[in-house]
């Protein structure tokens, strides 16, 4: 547990020593959101808004997850793997990521907010929506990290990411959007509730089963 | 595979010259005596399907036996 | 695999694919020539689908027309063959209900029934009023011969399920076989104890081969699936693709076993490859689970049997249906599996030339 701990702070640390790399995903999510403003002006429907949020969201967290095995050499991962059990080091990482994409995604739904205006939210079941956006995040960054792990050990780079991680996150962004729509809508829990199950179920899901298999592709 | 395209390319001939160019006349086409054309089609897909895998299998084995008789 | 169960499964595919075009459609009303109904006399021609008005036409053909559960005689003027009768109904300018319904009843097919979209803007309506309407004595209400529902819409496409449905149970029995493999990857990589490390190469081998191998026979049950799912969609729903959770659910299935099988390609070593592949399929298996059989049942869709049941209720799966149709699935079930057996030793076959 304490080794998790560590590996937590860890990773935070390192975020926050190069900032170059967090400015340059802050700026991809601002640039996209600027890139819809200027293709569509104005945004009214719901539908729209939940469907641009977790398009965007994606794409950032795919941005974000990239660099989560491949900035250590390694020499570090074979430091850690004498350290720390593997479970310790991709629940630190799935965490940590969990985290930073749900920083980046009310970041983006800060610049939407800015571009766009705030008229969506008028019949909006806001504790709902700010429920989604959690579970979304954690949900990207826990499936995302284990699918990075995965590409990273494979050995064949970054474009792996995208093509094991597309599939695999489909059934979470569907849900996602459902649910985020729902909310926008002003659903209440009980007609919205079905979506939040499918999203829980998919986020333990993910988890445990990073967990599970996690052990089997640290060692080499 | 070749082979295999122009099978591909001379059934879609025959299914659309049966049922001429146009959208309407393809529903009009499937959609007589109670859409059992619809399932012929699917049948007829499910077969060549399969067919088509085993094809593939068997030329597996063919290569197989060829590099047998070789050594 | 055994000999016999080749049999079985020669013999559940011949009976269940012949007697899927074998049997006929049961009986159905099919429409009326009719738009508009007025007060007073009415007359149309009623079709049929597989009936026999013709040979009834002596004894208990009968027409009525429905508003809710009240029900008006018809005069019966002609009747032109098996599925056509032309019919006039006398009707009174009050009616009890706006639910107007076409039934025709013969001792052979029982009743069925037509539910038409009708102008009735001539009409008043007033739940008491139950004038000109009486109860209906019917000569049979069940049709006597072994048919497959009739289904509006759907007609003799419903003969489809013999033949779409067992490649989605085939694909999911063969993946499962996949994921058991995979399971068996891990564990035998994980035995930290044997001694032998050559052991567990070969072992390693041999399962992730299995799995390599069902995985391929499931993909290509998916994409027949794929495919003549679009196409009955086409003809039944009216677009290649629609947005149906089952749908969607699919196509992901098929993209996440392409990806494996790109995963596996761009994996050199045999024993990593193993190991990556075998992760990533677990993985797979388990979203298979949530997609096709979690998710369509929390979002409405065009299959039949939603809310709360994936599967056929009682309704939409009656029991002539299930005697070609459980047939089917099994026979499909037995093909994919003998199909993944000559796939895998061709595999091991290959591996063998290689060393």
């Amino acid at each position: 547990m304490t080794a998790f701990k560590e590996l937590l702070k860890k990773e935070i640390r390192l975020e926050l020593r190069q900032k170059h790399a967090l400015a340059g995903v802050g700026m991809y999510v601002l640039a996209t959101v600027f890139v819809c403003y200027l293709s569509l002006e104005t945004l009214e429907s719901q539908r729209l808004w939940g469907g641009l949020i977790w398009i965007t969201g994606l794409f950032t967290a795919f941005n974000a997850m990239q660099k989560t095995f491949q900035q250590e050499g390694g020499g570090t991962q074979l430091y850690l793997y004498t350290l720390a059990s593997a479970r310790s080091v991709i629940l630190s990482k799935a965490l940590y990521n969990a985290l930073l994409v749900s920083v980046l995604n009310t970041a983006s739904l800060m610049f939407f907010i800015l571009f766009f205006g705030e008229k969506p939210f008028a019949d909006a079941d806001l504790s709902q929506f700010v429920l989604g956006l959690l579970l979304g995040s954690t949900g990207l960054g826990f499936t995302l990290t284990f699918i990075s792990g995965l590409a990273y050990k494979s050995g064949s780079g970054v474009g792996l990411v995208a093509i094991l991680g597309f599939p695999v996150i489909i059934p979470l962004l569907i849900t996602i959007v459902r649910f985020t729509t729902g909310a926008l809508l002003g659903l209440t829990w009980l007609e919205n509730g079905l979506n939040l199950l499918v999203l829980v179920i998919l986020n333990a899901s993910s988890l445990l089963l990073s967990l599970l298999l996690f052990p089997y592709l640290w060692r080499d | 595979m070749k082979k295999y395209n122009a099978v591909f390319a001379c059934l879609l001939l025959v299914l659309f010259t049966n049922s001429a160019a146009a959208s309407s006349s393809l529903e009009e086409y499937f959609y007589a005596s109670g859409k059992i054309k619809v399932v012929i089609t699917v049948a007829a897909i499910v077969l060549i399907g399969l067919f088509v895998y085993l094809q593939r299998l068997d030329s597996r084995l063919k290569k197989l036996e060829k590099n047998k008789i070789e050594k | 695999m055994k000999l016999w169960l080749k049999i079985l499964c020669a013999v559940l595919l011949f009976y269940a694919l012949l007697s899927s075009f074998y049997h006929p459609l049961a009986p159905g009303g099919l429409t009326v020539d009719i738009e508009k109904l007025v007060p007073g006399a009415n007359t149309f021609v009623y079709s049929g689908y597989n009936t026999h008005f013709k040979d009834h036409s002596n004894d208990g053909l009968q027409f009525f027309v429905s508003s809710g559960s009240h029900y008006y005689p018809t005069e019966i003027i002609e009747v032109i063959d098996n599925n056509h009768a032309k019919v006039n109904v006398v009707l009174p300018d009050t009616l009890p209900s706006e639910e107007i319904a076409f039934y025709a009843n013969t001792p052979t097919d029982g009743t069925v029934y037509i539910m038409k979209p009708m102008d009735i803007s001539a009409f008043v309506f007033h739940q008491n009023y139950t004038n000109g309407s009486v109860p209906v004595k019917v000569a049979n209400d069940q049709h006597q011969n072994f048919g497959y529902p009739f289904q509006v819409i759907i007609f003799e496409s419903i003969r489809n399920l013999m033949w779409h449905v067992p490649m989605w149970f085939t694909m999911f029995v063969i993946m499962f076989i996949s994921f058991i493999q995979s399971i068996h990857v891990l564990s035998a990589t994980g035995r930290e104890n044997m001694l032998d490390s050559s052991m567990i190469y070969v072992q390693s081998g041999i399962h992730d081969r299995k799995a390599s191998a069902s995985a391929e026979t499931g993909l290509i049950f998916c994409i027949l699936g794929l495919i003549t799912g679009s196409i009955w969609a086409r003809f039944t729903w009216g677009a290649w693709w629609t947005n149906d959770p089952q749908l969607n659910g699919a196509m992901v299935v098929f993209l996440m076993y392409v990806a494996y099988f790109i995963l596996r390609n761009s994996v050199n070593d045999e024993e990593k490859r193993a190991r990556l592949a075998a992760i990533f399929n677990i993985f797979a298996f388990v979203l298979l689970v949530v997609l096709l059989m979690v998710m369509p049942r929390f979002a409405e869709g065009l299959h039949p049997g939603k809310s709360g049941n994936p599967a056929f209720s009682s309704y939409d799966l009656d029991s002539s249906l299930r005697m070609v149709f459980y047939p089917a699935v099994f026979g499909f079930i037995l093909l994919g599996y003998w199909i993944y057996n000559l796939r895998l030793r061709i595999k091991i076959l290959e591996s063998n030339e290689e060393i």
